[in-house]
This record gives C-alpha cells, structure tokens and sequence, in this order.
C-alpha cells in the first residue's frame, strides 16, 4: 500500500481514526442517502409542478370554455327574450329597460358590469353606453377581452335574431360586459390555480379564448407531504446523527478503548513494562475476542515474565561464566577488558588515581608441564585466591590467562597499593605448595604502574607500562615487585626493537651474524682449558649483540628450541671444521623448553660421534630443570648415558635448593658470579657459599667458579676446592678458541 | 244564477280523454299574422270538427296562450273536436313568447288587446268559422268584455269568461296616474311603478296604458257585462281569492250567467282544472246550432 508521505507518520492508523473513518462512511452514506431523498422529492416535486401545471392549464382551459359557454348561454338567453326584441322594436323607454330589467334582471349574474343592445347597423340604442361599452359595432361583431384597471372583462357580443334559427335574420345585437376574472371565480373552483392570480396575458385579446397567467395553487397535503417529507429526512438525520454518536461511542467503548489499551499494553511489553502495566490490564474487555486477546496478552506477559526471569537468570549465569575464570572464580580477561573500557571512560578527564598491576606465576608453565595441569590449576586457583584475599574488598582481581593476573586500583594511593603488591607477594611465598606435590617454590612477579586518570592516552599506556615493569620483575635478580618508571623503555625496546628482532630473526632463519665465542673453562688443578663454553652473539652491522639483548627477544618470542638448534648446528660446524681444539671440550647451553624438546636431545645425540675427542658439556640453568623437572632429568640422564656431562649452570642466582640439586642429572655445578663474589666478602653469605662449595665438591660434582677475574678470587675458589674456573682472568670469549689459561694460571 | 252542477265524473272523464288525445293536440299548429300595428303575433290553430264552433281562447294578465289553465283547457276543447285558436296577445312585442314580467315596459293597452282579439275573430272568420266562442280568463276576460262592447263580429256567439275579476289596480295608482297623465304628453310619458293584478307596485307602465286597464274598476267591469252584445257565461273558482266578496252576485245582476266551481281557485288549478273543462263545454253544448255561412 502506497502512503503518502505526509501520511506515513500516522500510519498505520488507529482504531479511533477508523471508527471516525466509519462515522465518517455512515454519514456520508447518510447523506448519499438523504441527497437522493431529496433529488428524488425535488424530482417529484417537478414532475409534481409539470403536472399541476399541465393539470392547471387543462383546468383554466376547461375553466374559460366552460365559463365563456355559461357566459355566451346567458347572453344568449337575453337574446332571446321578448323584452329585447320589444327594446328593439320601441327603444323609447330602453334606458329604464337596460338597466332595470337588462343588468338587474335575475337572468344576470352579478359579475355583469355593463350590458348595452344595438340596433342592426350596430348602434347603441342609448346615447351613452355604459361602463365603456362601445357606441357601435362593426359588422358582424366579435367578442373581446380587455384589461381594465386591475380587472379583466369579457365583452361579449351576440346578434339577436328575429328567427331562432335562422342566422340572417338579425335584428340586432346585444353586448354584454363581463368582470371575466370574477365570473371564472364564481364559475369554477380551481383545484390547481390560485384563483387571485389569474390575468390577461396581455392587455387586450380578440376572441372569446384569451391568454391567460396564472400561478399555481399551493397544494397543502403536498406541502404537508414534503413538509412531512423533510421532518422524517431531519428525523432521519437527527438519528443517523444520534446513531453514529452511539456507534462511535459504542465503537470506542468495545473496540477502540479496548484496542488502545492493548496496543499501550504490547507497547509497554516492548518497552518491558509489562510487570506494571498487567495491573492496569486486570479489568476484562466488553468483547469477548479481545477479552481472548487480553487474556492471552496476559498469560503471554507471564510466560515472557517467566522467561525473561529466567532469561536474566541465565543471562546472569552466562554474564557469570562470560566474565569469571572457571578455573579460579575470579574475573577473566573479557571482564578485565570491560572493566578496562568503563575504567578509561570513566576516569577519563577526572582526577583520579589509577593503578594497574600485573601479576605472573614465575614458571607457571613448567610448573604446569612437570606436575600436571591438575597440580597447575591447583596452583593457579590457590595463588588466585591468595591474591583475592589480600586486596581490598571491592577490588577485582582477574585472571588474563595462564599463571597471570591483573588488578585494577582506583582512586588509590600508590603507596597503599604498593603495600597490597608486598603483601600478596609475601603471601604466595609463604603458601606451602609442597602439600599439591609442587616441590619447587612457587613465586609471583608483580608488575605495577600508576598515573593519574586525566587523559585517556595516559590511562591507555597502563597494562603496557606495567607489563614492562612486569617483565623486569620477572629478570632474574631483580625484585619480584617492579614499579614502572621511564628508565624501563630503553631496556624493554630491546625486546620491541624491530632492528634488533630483524637480527636475531634473520640470524635464526639464515644464520647471518650468529656467531660462536668461546670461553675458556680452566682446570684449576692443570691450569690447562678444560673446555670452552660456547656463547652466542649476533652481530647487527657494527654493533654485536650479546645475550641479554638476545634472549629477551628469544624468550618473549618463544623461539628458544628453533634457537638453540641454530647454535648446536654452529657449534657442531666449529667442531667439525676443527674450530674446538681437540682434548679439550665444549660446553653448550640449552633452554629450558630446549631440555625437554625431543629434537634437541636428538641433535645433541648426534654430537655424540664427537665424544671421543671432545668432552661435551650441556648446560642447563636450575629455572629450566625446575620448570620441566622430571621431563628435564629423563633427557638429561639419556644425554648422561650416551657420555654427555650435564652442567648446572648459574647455581646461586635463583631458588635451586640442595634438595633440588641432589634430584638433578647434574655433573657439573657452576656457581653464579654473584655467589662467587660473596667469596670475596667477609660475610655470612661467604662462609655458606664455601661451604656449600665445599659440600658440593666433597658429594662429588665438580664445582665451576664463574667470574674469576682476578688471582686472589682464583685462590679462593682453588682453595674452596672448585676444579674449574671461568673468567676474564683466564678469556674473554672470543671467535676462537684460545687457551690463554695457563699464561694467567699462577704456576 | 250560477250553476253549481256536480261536475266529478265529467271531470274525470275529460281527463281521460285528455290523456288519450294528448297526441292530438301535438297536431295544432302555430299560425303568425302581422298586426296592423306591425307586430307579428302568433297563436296556435286546431281545427276541429266541422259543425263545431271555434273557439277563441284569450289567455290572462301578461300570459301566453301556453299559461294555465287555457293552455290545458285548449288541448281538452281540441280533443273534444273544437277548433281552437289560442293567440298570444302581444303586449306590444312581436312573436312574444314568454309571460311578460311586471317590472318589463308595459306600454300596451286593453284596446290593444281588444284589437288583437277583434283581429283574430277576423282570422277565423276569414277561416270560415262562422260560430265563434271567445273564451278568455282573468284579465283575458276582461279584454273580451271589452272587444264585445265595442262592435263584435257577428260570428261571435258566446263569450265564456272565466275569472272575470275586477282587480286591475288601486285607486292611488288610478290617480296618480290620471294625474301624471295630465301632466305628461301623450307619447313623452314616464315609467311609473303601479299596481295591477298580480303585479304590486312594480307594474312599470305609462300612465296611460296603466289606466286603460285601471279605470275598469268593478263597477265599470260590470258595466262592460251589460255592454256586451252577446251572451256572456262567467264561470269562477269558488275559492279565488282575488274575487271579492258578492262579485258573483253583482255579475248576475248585470245578466250574466255564472258557473262557480266549488273550491277552485283563480286559475282552476288541481283537481277543479277538469271542473273548469266541463263547465266549459257544458258551455259550448248549451250554444244552438252554428249558423252556416
């Protein structure tokens, strides 16, 4: 259906407009109706007019013969009376005649004015004619009408015959003037001519059949008739009129009232006021199908209510589900993202404080990969909890994914929430894992940053910076809490920077710029090189990239098998080409998913060809033994059986215990520079260290010092009973392999 | 003396011939003769039995010969085998056919009517009817009386006058008359409004005419009876009002022979019209034997 534009906003239309629209029809109807009433009653009335006018004329036709014959009759009449011929005869009393026994005789009627009888030749035979009477007549006179003032006469002239039938003998003639309106009056009685109107139609007519106007009668029953006509047509009107009010009234009261009702009813549904309004609906409808409709609106709107309840409830759950983490129960990253969203636009442009701190489960994965996932999600569910427990009530805390955590502190002090970072840090490092069968301890990094809410670009910068100062809490030997200051960027670049990636990845893929250096491990009993540890760098145009800017990239990267089969491949190349002095060996170092990947293991195994001439040494550090404990211990004791030596590397600088030590494939242990350098101290920690080497030395691993830069450090580790030493005091590493130990060893 | 004979049955009887001869009288004819004064004046002609005297029917006051009780007396005297010639005196108007009101112009005269009457006698003895009965009423009568006191022609046997009644006029009328009569010349007269007959006071005449039926006042009425030089039979209505008291006895002084109908008024109206027939052919019978020409 086309609507016009205009139109377009009414439509569809409502039940009151179409109720009107049918008022409107009826009364239209009505006057159709009451048009063709009154076409057909003024057609009537025409035909009625055509009819009385026709019937008028017949009847003054009928009218005039009649009274022109009653007229010639009694003229005739005095004709023929033998008075007349007496006058005639002997006119010398004619005046007494005429007007005594001519004009007041009986045989006159009263409409007679004037009377006059002539002589053959058609003189008066008074001198004086009366009333306008001519003199004389022509021959062979004719009668005539004539208006006078405001009366029409009849002059009507009539020979008198001596024989009664014989036309020739005229004797004379007799002239009658009659009032002619009058004697119509007197004659007939008109049933269709107001007898006052008629008149000559002209002045003066010859003849005894004049012209005459007339106007038609009123005809009361036909007046009575129309008039009866239009009282039933303004009855009729006054009813349809009274009806239609009733039918509308009766419309709206049944349908329109009812209809709006209903339709306010469904509006309000939609707009879910249904709950409100179905109180207003209580009351039953006069029509029994919209009764059904109201009722079944009803039961409707209590369905919809039921599952709209259950829609919320579900919706709740689902909202629940959507936004918490199954695993912890806490909030999960689509939470976190909403949350972060409401937070920018909330904050942004206020003065308000805003924190964000990430949290990380150290080694969560390898934690994950040497337990179980069930010992993992154990471990993941109680650090969650402790989290939970330690922020303030209100405070969100969400899981993002893995071992990793996220808080959100608004309007906070940055002191206060520093406090809340310590105290849940302590609390996950006093919780006691082992009971879950986790023999490693359990740490978290926590990565904090804050700024004040007044730009959302600041705002936005937040899980970024705190993601930086995450990842510098989690670099060994730094604090596990990292507020974030500027002076991070420049060190995390390395990680983002694109040259530095390109490097290392190009390296990777071609092996361009990868390069091998070599340092000397030194036997401290022979002063000669043991082996050489194989160190990578990677070498970008000029500048050469050593492993803290390499293994930042590598790891965030997840690169580290496709890495350390590159080196393993190099270094297997130096061996093969002679680069690794015989009698000597190497030492290679291997990450942590590098230990556990089954290809690594496959391509050390085929260094294995070289083991007659060559020691070879894997390193591991204690972080990736730990990670992937058992997994580890199996492939490094295959690599044991086949005359590999396995080399602990950096011991000291995480959270390897004795405990650990004992349960690792381990031949070889290399203390951390850090712990070397507490030999130099006068400390407690210096006594331990000696100790523990000592102990070490005396189970039967053989002890590496790192960091032996100088001879008095030398002397301390030979007397602390290490067998090897690795500094610059003996090489830096180098391209080849020099052995440069013995000129430094003192002899 | 007046005869006072049962006359019932031969009342009866005549209304029963009457009625059988009713077509007869459809056989008279109109007969018109132009006066010397030039008026035409016409009168109805039965021709009856030869032998039988003709009858000269002079109707009353202003009638015509169609006026009872002549007109039915003239049908009943043609059925009977009469000749009868019943004139409509003209009073002045030709060919006049219809009674004459009081209020018309009434110029004529008793001598007029005596004229008349003289011309028709003439007309029937110009027929060849040389035994003549005038039979006239009321004022009829009187014009008889007054043509046979003149020089009646000798066919004339019998006069029957019926109603003969002296009532023409007043004696104011008659003098006032005589005195507009000196006043006025002859032929230049006014109408005047009188009495006469049946006509009171709008009997529009001049003052002549008037008097020439006016001056006949009873005693001259009766005086023209013992004028007239033939017999003369009056029969009259016992019940005529217009008769005054002891008129039938002054008749019979002056020689006439007077029938009275019992119970009969001045026209001889109702059952008494068949009393009046047979008082009148009682009349004609007693009449000797007509004189052949």
């Amino acid at each position: 259906m086309r609507i016009r534009p205009k139109l377009r906003g009414l439509w569809p239309f409502s039940i009151g407009i179409y109720a009107l629209g049918l008022i409107a029809v009826v009364l239209l109807a009505l006057s159709a109706l009451i048009w063709a009433v009154q076409t057909k009653v003024e057609a009537v009335k025409r035909e009625a007019q055509m009819h009385d006018q026709a019937a008028a004329k017949i009847e003054l036709d009928k009218a005039v013969a009649h009274t022109v014959t009653e007229l010639r009759r009694l003229a005739l009449h005095a004709t023929q009376g033998d008075e007349i011929r007496q006058q005639l005869a002997d006119p010398a009393y004619y005046l007494y005649w005429r007007n005594y026994r001519l004009l007041h005789g009986a045989a006159l009627p009263s409409f007679t004015r004037a009377g006059e009888v002539y002589d053959r030749r058609g003189r008066a035979l008074a001198e004086h004619p009366l009333d306008n009477m001519p003199q004389a007549l022509a021959q062979n006179p004719k009668s005539f009408y004539r208006r006078e003032g405001s009366s029409d006469y009849l002059y009507l002239f009539l020979p008198i015959l001596a024989e009664e039938n014989n036309p020739s003998s005229v004797q004379g003639y007799v002239g009658f003037k009659f009032d002619f309106l009058q004697a119509l009056k007197n004659e007939e009685q008109f049933a269709y001519i107001k007898t006052d109107s008629i008149r000559l139609q002209k002045e003066s007519y010859s003849g005894e059949q004049p012209r005459l106007t007339y106007r038609l009668k009123e005809r009361p029953e036909r007046s009575l008739l129309l008039d009866i006509i239009a009282g039933f047509k303004q009855q009729i009107v006054l009813i349809f009129i009274a009806l239609s009010f009733a039918l509308f009234f009766l419309l709206n009261y049944l349908l329109a009232v009812p209809l709006r009702r209903l339709s306010r009813h469904i509006d309000a549904l939609g707009e879910g006021q249904g709950g409100i309004l179905q109180e207003n609906f209580a009351k039953s409808l006069p029509v029994a199908e919209l009764e059904k409709v109201r009722q079944s609106l009803n039961d409707y709107q209590n369905k919809l209510e039921s599952m709209n309840s259950s829609l919320n409830q579900k919706n709740d759950e689902l909202w629940t589900l959507a936004h918490h983490d199954p695993l912890t129960g806490i909030y999960n990253r689509r939470c976190f993202e909403d949350d972060w969203a409401h937070v920018l636009s909330v904050a942004n442009g206020h003065r308000l404080d805003v924190a964000f701190s990430l949290f990380d489960c150290d080694n969560f994965k390898a934690i994950n990969d040497t337990y179980g996932h069930d010992v993992g999600d154990k471990v993941i569910q109680t650090t969650a909890h402790l989290l939970q427990s330690k922020l303030r009530h209100g405070d969100r805390l969400y899981r993002l994914g893995g071992g990793e955590f996220a808080a959100i502190f608004l309007d906070s002090d940055p002191k206060f929430v520093l406090q809340v970072m310590e105290r849940c840090l302590l609390s996950v490092s006093e919780f006691d894992f082992t009971a879950m069968g986790v023999k490693e301890p359990v740490r978290i990094s926590i990565g904090l940053a804050h700024t004040p809410g007044t730009e959302e670009e600041n705002l936005a910068t937040l899980p970024k910076q705190a993601d930086i100062a995450l990842y510098h809490a989690k670099r060994p030997g730094r604090p596990k809490i990292a507020v974030y200051d500027d002076s991070m960027i420049a060190e995390t670049d390395i990680i983002f920077s694109t040259r530095h990636n390109h490097a290392v990845f190009e390296a990777l893929a071609s092996g361009k710029g990868l390069e091998i250096h070599y340092q000397p491990v030194v036997d401290l009993g022979r002063g000669a090189v043991k082996y050489y540890e194989a160190l990578v760098r990677i070498r970008d145009g000029d500048e050469l990239l050593s492993p803290p800017a390499i293994f930042p990239i590598i790891e965030a990267r997840r690169i580290e098998v496709e890495f350390d089969i590159a080196i393993i491949e190099r270094i297997t190349q130096d061996i093969t080409q002679g680069g690794i002095p015989r009698g000597t060996g190497i030492s290679l170092n291997i990450s942590g998913p590098s230990a556990v990947n089954p290809t690594i293991l496959n391509l050390i195994q085929t260094l294995s060809i070289h083991l007659g001439q060559y020691a070879i040494i894997v390193e591991v550090t204690e972080t990736a033994l730990i990670t992937q404990l058992h997994q580890a211990s199996h492939n490094l004791n295959e690599l044991r059986k086949a005359g590999f030596l396995i080399a602990l590397d950096d011991f000291g600088s995480g959270y390897s215990s004795l405990g650990y030590i004992t349960s690792m494939p381990v031949d070889i242990v290399k203390f951390d520079i850090s712990m070397i350098r507490h030999l130099m101290e006068e400390s407690r920690q210096s006594i331990i260290v000696a100790q523990l080497a000592e102990m070490l030395a005396k189970t039967g691993y053989q002890l590496v010092a790192e960091g032996i830069e100088d001879e008095h450090t030398l002397e301390q580790v030979k007397r602390m009973g290490f067998s090897c030493g690795q500094g610059y005091l003996f090489g830096r590493p180098e391209r080849a392999c020099r052995d440069l130990a013995q000129a430094k060893m003192p002899v | 003396m007046p005869s006072h004979r049962p006359c019932w049955g031969m009342g009866f009887a005549a209304l029963f011939l009457a009625l059988i001869f009713t077509g007869r009288a459809a056989f008279a004819e109109t007969v018109e003769a132009k006066l010397p004064s030039g008026i035409v004046a016409d009168a109805s002609f039965h021709a009856g039995k030869a032998g039988m005297p003709a009858l000269l029917l002079v109707h009353g006051f202003l009638q015509t010969r169609s006026a009872p009780p002549l007109s039915r007396l003239a049908e009943t005297l043609s059925d009977a085998g009469y000749t009868v010639l019943s004139p409509t005196l003209s009073l002045g108007i030709s060919r006049r056919s219809h009674s004459l009101a009081c209020e018309a112009v009434h110029t004529h005269t008793l001598e007029g009517e005596a004229s008349e009457i003289s011309f028709w006698v003439d007309w029937l003895v110009r027929k060849h009817y040389p035994n003549i009965v005038l039979i006239g009423h009321s004022t009829g009568s009187k014009s008889i009386l007054f043509y046979l006191q003149k020089t009646p022609n000798p066919a004339v046997r019998k006069a029957v006058l019926a109603s003969l009644v002296p009532d023409n006029g007043t004696d104011i009328d008659r003098e006032k008359a005589h005195r507009m009569l000196k006043a006025q010349a002859k032929g230049k007269e006014d109408l005047q409004r009188f009495s006469m007959g049946y006509c009171r006071n709008n009997y529009m005449s001049t003052p002549y005419a008037y008097l020439s039926y006016a001056v006949y006042d009873a005693d001259r009425t009766l005086g023209l009876l013992d004028k007239a030089k033939v017999p003369v039979e009056i029969i009259l209505g016992g019940a005529d009002t217009l008769m005054e008291k002891g008129w039938p006895q002054k008749a019979l002084k002056h020689g006439a022979s007077i029938t009275l109908i019992k119970s009969a008024g001045h026209f001889f109206d109702g059952p008494q019209e068949f009393d009046f027939a047979d008082a009148v052919e009682a009349q004609l019978k007693s009449l000797r034997p007509a004189r052949q020409p």
